[in-house]
């Protein structure tokens, strides 16, 4: 008993170090001079994910058209895991919708073949890593006439302002059209892209200022749940944060209401300030895993 | 008659009343075994039973997709060894500092502190284990942070409540004529409770200690924002690495999972489900041995 | 202590190490409830209190009638049940039947299903199988067959400390047992229940994996029974997800922890009562 005893105080007064110091978060400064080196942290969204979707389809992080991403990627769970993963970890690099990304003064944001992510290289098209946000409806049923009011708001003045509050690009950058209330009533179910989720969440917000009466239901249960709700007919307007595939257009219409980019953000303290594609690639295929071999 | 009858009738519906009652758990328990089994097992055979379980690559969206959950298994293995390893010496510990050693007005505070701590939702201590002890262990001992240690640290500190409430109760139950007959023997005080209470609690302590692997192995929320969540099958000397339990498997997926891929999550919960049964049988079994 | 002189070195170590471990017990609630508490409540503001959400307000509010709705629900389903089975176990039953035996085995398994289990369960059975969808009811069911076992456990534990003499008395005088259970064993038996109630409150309150598989998260209140909504804990984690409102999650996660120290003085407040009663 004794043996066992004294065996549980070893257990004990490791577990005590690592408790009682637990309070700290002090921040690990990386060596100024020689730059960031060590073990890269590559942290990946979840498989399934729109955004780890898109980022592996355009980075092409891919073997024989599968994604690929290194097995031993921390895998965040949810946007905000991913940047306080990030935020917190020196040898982090990550990536985040821009929406989401450049309004967070906890990470940094790289250039991609020597193109930062704003508006302007989103709009032009010069920043590569970016995807539509899309909208679909059931091609035979059509929207209802208060479905179409929202889509109508949307592509409106006021609602493209909101997408551009953002931080996304707006689908219609200048002169779109003025939208007036309809007074319209009753439910409006959206699912969809967790991705576009937050954006389309600020849009009912704001549509709801002018039409008080009308409810709407935002589920950010995944891209591939929203399609499969919409063509249930549990879901008036699916979210999707890529393309439709070909099996999916065949019914279900796309609108494309906002452009968004994917940022590839590190930790505030890595010095290096921009990536080429390619690199990107190799990191999140775990073909480079060290800082030094970036430089 | 009449009377009498009205009575009869009013105790014998009371009585149908309770049993159906009764017969509620046994129902939920069918229906969960059932549904579960429905959906889970037919896509469990079709993948192959043993490539299932033994499989080591868990790629979901691939063409043709891999559903192995071996490193799941493995993984959610190691963190409640893990959490076993700092939440049981120190739960125990801290149970016989309740039952023999502490102060009645400290024991005023305590008390309500440690039930406090059993009813922190997981949620809290999820972001708690994310943005305080997943850089702690970054810095301390290296790695992402994100890690088997991480996960079994912070499940070590979501079982002590139910070890120390369980376990303290335990060595309550003993009489106090076998502390007393040490403490006449010459026995120091320590020596009474740790060399003959504790032991003589046994059987309760070790029910404390199945109850706290059965809530490590089902925790959810907290450990998947601190294990890292890989599904790659390690080493127990990789303790620094991430790994993904079987909870945070389903947790993590299931929002976007259809087809296949769905049926094979639930497979995951089947597969938890009866890792489960076993430690419930096991907790049983001490209890009938033991006669608790 | 009073022989203090006779100790040996593993009395010391065992007494240090006895010191240490609630020490570290300690640390841990006081790390865990000071971190979130010290930067949760600066965030707390009238607006997160707002009547209805919107992405600025990041209102709470519907989903505390959420959390209130499951939580009654829940209560409505499971209460009767339990008391009910607890009362066939403890007053009808015959010692050692084989009927009791599978129902404790079934109670106890239900009592350790983990919660993602539950979700899956109710997703697949209240959701599609009865076509239920996300809603109040799939969620009440779900959570309601989770608290069972503790309902019925410590109203079990609270019938058997009724002391018999009150059963001799009320059968003496001649009153059925419906009767004798009804007006004389169930109201001495009441705060015990009670007790039992407000910890299966905490359980519903800190759940979250069963509930976002089977309430859904949707930030509103739900219209009726069959309408989708959320509670506390899963708006705290879709705020924690989403990562766009990090002050308000913290605020939130301070709200769940001040609503879960309630709720828990309330159950002590209520056991010292017992004990006084006892």
């Amino acid at each position: 008993m004794l043996k066992k005893v004294i065996k549980s105080a070893v257990v004990i007064a490791m577990s005590l170090l690592i408790v009682g110091c637990g309070g700290s978060t002090s921040e690990i400064t990386t060596d100024d001079s020689s730059g960031i080196s060590g073990q890269i942290a590559t942290i990946t969204r979840e498989e399934g994910s729109g955004t780890r979707g898109a980022f592996v389809e355009i980075v092409d992080v891919t073997v024989d058209g599968n994604d690929n991403i290194t097995m031993e990627a921390v895998v965040a769970p949810g946007t905000s895991v991913m940047m306080t993963n990030v935020a917190e970890n020196p040898q982090a690099i990550g990536y985040a919708s821009t929406g989401v990304a450049l309004q967070d003064t906890r990470v940094r944001v790289l250039s991609i073949d020597g193109v930062m992510p704003t508006m302007e290289n989103m709009l032009n098209g010069t920043y590569a890593i970016q995807r539509p946000f899309i909208i679909g409806y059931i091609t035979d049923e059509g929207l209802t006439p208060l479905a179409q009011d929202f889509v109508d708001f949307i592509f409106s003045a006021q609602g493209q302002a909101v997408v551009a509050e953002r931080g996304y690009v707006p689908f219609i950058p200048e002169g779109a059209p003025e939208y007036t209330p309809s007074g319209l009533t009753g439910v409006i179910v959206v699912n969809g892209s967790s991705s576009v989720y937050s954006l389309m969440q600020h849009l009912s917000t704001a549509y709801r200022e002018l039409n008080s009466d009308v409810t709407i239901d935002v589920h950010g249960a995944g891209t591939g749940h929203g399609i499969t709700a919409a063509r249930d007919g549990l879901a008036d307007i699916a979210m999707s944060s890529r393309d439709f595939r070909e099996s999916e257009l065949e019914f279900l219409s796309p609108l494309t209401i906002a452009i968004d980019g994917i940022a590839v953000i590190v930790h505030p303290s890595n010095d290096i300030d921009g990536l080429t594609l390619d690199q990107v690639r190799n990191i999140f295929l775990g073909e480079v895993s060290q800082w030094e071999n970036i430089r | 008659m009449g009377k009498h009858s009205l009575v009869f009738y009013k105790e014998l519906a009371a009585k149908i009343l309770f049993i159906l009652s009764a017969s509620a758990a046994i129902i939920a328990v069918g229906l969960i075994c059932v549904f579960l089994f429905m959906q889970g097992l037919p896509a469990m055979w079709d993948m192959g039973v043993i490539r299932f379980l033994t499989g080591t690559d868990w790629r979901p969206t691939w063409n043709p997709p891999a559903f192995g959950i071996l490193p799941m298994i493995v993984g959610s293995i190691y963190v409640t060894v893990g959490a076993i390893l700092f939440g049981v010496p120190i739960g125990i510990f801290a149970a016989v500092f309740m039952a023999k050693f502490c102060p009645a007005p400290i024991y005023k505070i305590l008390k309500p502190a440690i039930n406090l701590l059993a009813g922190i939702p997981s949620v809290v201590y999820g972001y708690f284990g994310m943005v305080v002890l997943v850089p702690f262990v970054r810095q301390t001992f290296g790695g992402s942070g994100n890690s088997i240690l991480t996960a079994s640290i912070l499940l070590g500190m979501m079982i002590l409540p139910t070890i120390i409430t369980i376990s303290e109760s335990a060595i309550r139950a003993i009489p106090g004529e076998i502390y007393e007959g040490a403490i006449a023997l010459g026995a120091s005080h320590e020596n009474a409770s740790y060399r003959v209470v504790l032991p003589a609690a046994k059987s309760g302590v070790m029910a404390s200690v199945i109850l706290g692997i059965g809530r490590a192995v089902g925790e959810t929320m907290a450990v998947r924002m601190v294990a890292g969540n890989q599904a790659v099958l390690r080493m127990p000397h990789e303790f620094l690495m991430g790994t993904r339990t079987l909870t945070a498997n389903v947790v993590i997926e299931l929002g976007y999972a259809y087809g296949n891929h769905r049926a094979a999550l639930v497979a995951t919960g089947v597969v938890l489900f009866i890792f489960v049964m076993i430690i419930n049988a096991l907790f049983s079994l001490l209890k009938k041995k033991e006669g608790i | 202590m009073q022989n203090f002189k006779r100790k040996k070195p593993s009395d010391i170590i065992l007494f240090a190490l006895t010191w240490l471990s609630i020490g570290i017990t300690a640390a841990v609630l006081v790390l865990v409830v000071g971190y979130v508490l010290i930067n949760g409540i600066p965030f707390i503001r009238p607006s997160l209190f707002a009547r209805e959400f919107t992405t600025q307000n990041q209102s709470l509010f519907p989903a505390l009638i959420g959390t209130l709705m499951i939580v009654g629900l829940s209560l409505i389903l499971a209460v009767p049940l339990g008391v009910f089975s607890a009362i066939y176990l403890v007053e009808y039953a015959k010692r050692g039947s084989r009927f009791v035996a599978i129902v404790r085995l079934t109670t106890e398994t239900l009592a350790g299903i983990p919660s993602i289990v539950y979700g899956l369960f109710g997703f697949i059975f209240f959701g599609v199988f009865l076509g239920w969808g996300l809603s109040l009811m799939s969620g009440s069911f779900t959570t309601s067959i989770m608290i069972l076992p503790l309902i019925m456990r410590t109203t079990e534990e609270s019938l058997k400390s009724v002391p018999d003499t009150y059963r001799e008395g009320s059968f003496g005088l001649g009153a059925g047992r419906l009767r004798t259970v009804m007006r004389i064993i169930l109201p001495a038996a009441t705060p015990g229940i009670l007790a039992g109630v407000i910890l299966a409150i905490g359980r519903i309150i800190g759940e979250t994996a069963a509930i976002i598989f089977t309430l859904g998260n949707v930030a509103r209140m739900p219209n009726n029974l069959f309408d989708t909504g959320r509670t506390l804990s899963a708006h705290m984690y879709a705020l924690a997800n989403e990562g766009t409102h990090p002050g308000e999650a913290h605020a939130t996660a301070a709200v769940l922890l001040i609503v879960v120290i309630l709720i828990n003085a309330l159950s002590s407040w209520i056991a010292r009562f017992i004990r006084k009663e006892s």
